[in-house]
């Protein structure tokens, strides 16, 4: 059962999901990924037209727009921020929005549904929007969250964009 | 040079025997358009792979050129359909992919089987009187459909020569990148789709010859040594048709980070192979590739992709990207390829990034009216071509250059100018 009831997780599901989104928008990758664990599952599915909803998202042995653990994912850091790293030289600039709209117990962890906006600009006037869903599933290390699984839906079928270098 | 908008001197804009090919040809509309009749209504392309249709009624839609198509598989045959009522025109399917034993327009109901027949006409008594010819407004299915090693091509041309005439010298070494295992391959299931506001010859000239770029475009992916730096060891070759690949020697390295069991799965076939007497083994894997005229194929250490680069308007590209396995591989190795290949290529891979970066500014650049009138350079190792046969040894088909050359860009140029000088 949805708990976006409980102000108290509310806030700190928000206070943690703002505390992502500065640090992706200031481009700190690198500290950006201390708030996943090490065994973390970062996937994008890709989205096919079907004629039900069900069947619309590839499925774990398919192809993906994400497909990626701790260590890729801090591959995939370590490279855009290289220095000959064209996709990020000159930097983007980005800016994400992000709304909880389901958060709910799952055993320890916390399951945490949010709608999400990213809106990347780049060079004098490329513009790129990706808007869909995410679906973080958290738990409490120390005396922080942290993501052990992301999965992250952009609800294009044909992604509009000349490549997709944001993290989401 | 100054370019008349009505006759166009196809010899003044591409001399690849000069190694010069105007940037128009890259922005042009009336050059574009002319592309959709002499280049992708007359050649082969590729539709998608058999795996894409295991069962009776499997469809799933793509393109060819600019239009929309549906290939089925009715009475386990693979066919190929214009997506398009032939009442008004409208999309019969508007899915990526499904089973249907039958497609109904949305619009007023025409429906037709998956071999194509219209088999339902509403008012056929009423408004019709009977007196349609039902046999005569089917789907409009293409001209030839062949496959090769469960690749699936087909063509509009009823007066083009056999897929295998086709492919020609090419089709012996693309046996090798499909046909190298028993069983021969399967694709990972789903299609990555993007677009890039760029040509669709950009994409296919690079897969096809562009050795070059990698130590550049791709410098960030060395610097993190998830590649290694080319060993400037390596070749290209160009083939009739205007079909060629290119390869660093043994293949595309592979860095020292990241999984490597392929890369030996690929080291241990490529030894067992050596007692098969076919010369055309000791190119696997096959490096990167482009059948005519916007297929491709990346054939690495790490994985194998196809890739289309359909053509959306003049500086507009859909790309689809998909990657292929030997069907006998053990699971574990197909999920380390699928992994790998998503973390290097497609819209979010490592290096793909970069072609993308580069080539919408390249596309804008040349839209300037100064630019405009530029030729790009393609000299490099012009004069230098050997025979593969000199070169590789047993007869083997094509022409040869260094690991950096231009010889592929430019025996594809002179072909896209033979079609497309054709009235």
């Amino acid at each position: 059962m949805s708990v976006l009831c409980d102000m108290d997780l509310y806030f700190q599901v928000k206070s943690f999901q703002s505390f992502e989104t500065s640090l992706l928008q200031e481009l700190e990758y690198e500290k950006w990924l201390n708030i996943f664990s090490d065994d973390l599952r970062y996937r994008a599915p890709l989205v096919s037209v079907t004629d039900h909803r069900a069947g619309s998202l590839s499925n774990s042995t398919d192809l993906m727009l994400y497909d990626d653990s701790f260590e890729t994912l801090k591959l995939r850091v370590a490279r855009a921020k290289s220095k000959r790293a064209w996709t990020e030289t000159p930097p983007s600039r980005l800016r994400y929005f992000i709304d909880p709209i389901e958060i709910k117990e799952e055993g320890d962890a916390l399951v945490v549904v949010s709608n999400m906006i990213i809106y990347q600009t780049r060079l004098q006037r490329e513009e790129n929007l990706f808007i869909g869903q995410r679906t973080d599933r958290i738990r409490r290390a120390e005396d922080q969250w942290a993501v052990f699984d992301r999965f992250a839906v952009i609800d294009r079928t044909v992604l509009p964009s000349k490549n997709l270098t944001v993290f989401f | 040079m100054e370019i008349s908008n009505k006759e166009r001197d196809y010899l003044a804009l591409v001399q690849p025997e000069q190694g010069l090919v105007h940037n128009k040809i890259f922005t042009d509309p009336d050059i574009y358009q002319r592309e959709l009749e002499n280049i992708f209504a007359t050649s082969w392309l590729y539709l998608g792979h058999e795996s894409q249709l295991p069962n009776e009624h499997d469809f799933f839609t793509t393109y060819m050129g600019s239009d929309s198509v549906i290939v089925t598989r009715a009475e386990g045959k693979i066919r190929a359909f214009l997506n398009f009522c032939t009442h008004r025109g409208m999309k019969v399917s508007r899915t990526d992919k499904g089973n249907a034993p039958a497609f109904t327009c949305p619009y007023h109901g025409w429906c037709f089987s998956s071999k194509g027949d219209l088999v339902g006409v509403p008012g056929y008594r009423e408004a019709y009187y009977e007196s349609l010819d039902m046999g005569q407004w089917g789907l409009r299915e293409v001209a030839q459909l062949e496959t090769f090693g469960g690749l699936i091509f087909a063509t509009w041309n009823p007066n083009a020569g056999s897929l295998t005439d086709y492919l020609g010298e090419m089709a012996i070494y693309l046996d090798r990148v499909v046909n190298r295992s028993e069983g021969g391959v399967e694709m990972i299931a789903g299609v990555q789709k993007w677009e890039i506001p760029v040509n669709w010859k950009l994409p296919a000239e690079n897969f096809l010859g562009d050795s070059y770029h990698v130590a550049t475009t791709h410098a960030s992916v060395m610097d993190i040594g998830y590649r290694t730096r080319p060993k400037k060891q390596g070749f290209q070759i160009s083939l009739r048709g205007g079909h060629g690949f290119g390869s660093e020697q043994d293949g595309f390295g592979a860095g020292k980070v990241g999984s490597s069991a392929y890369a030996k799965y690929i080291d241990d076939m490529r030894a067992k192979l050596a007692t098969q007497n076919n010369p055309a083994n000791q190119f696997i894997p096959m490096g990167h590739a482009t059948v005519f005229p916007n297929m491709s194929i990346l054939d690495s250490v790490k994985f194998r992709m196809i890739r289309m680069s359909h053509p959306r308007g003049p500086q507009l590209t859909e790309s689809h990207a998909m990657c292929f396995v030997d069907k006998n591989l053990a699971p574990e190795l197909k999920e380390e390829i699928r992994r790998e290949f998503i973390l290097s290529f497609g819209p979010s891979g490592m290096f793909e990034v970069e072609d993308g970066e580069i080539w919408a500014e390249v596309s804008d650049s040349i839209a300037g009216h100064v630019a405009s009138k530029q030729s790009f350079n393609y000299q490099m190792g012009l004069g230098k071509e050997e025979l593969v046969a000199d070169k590789f040894g047993d007869g083997l088909p094509g022409r040869t250059g260094w690991y950096w050359s231009e010889v592929n860009q430019r025996e594809y140029y002179r072909q896209w100018r033979s079609l497309m000088e054709k009235k």
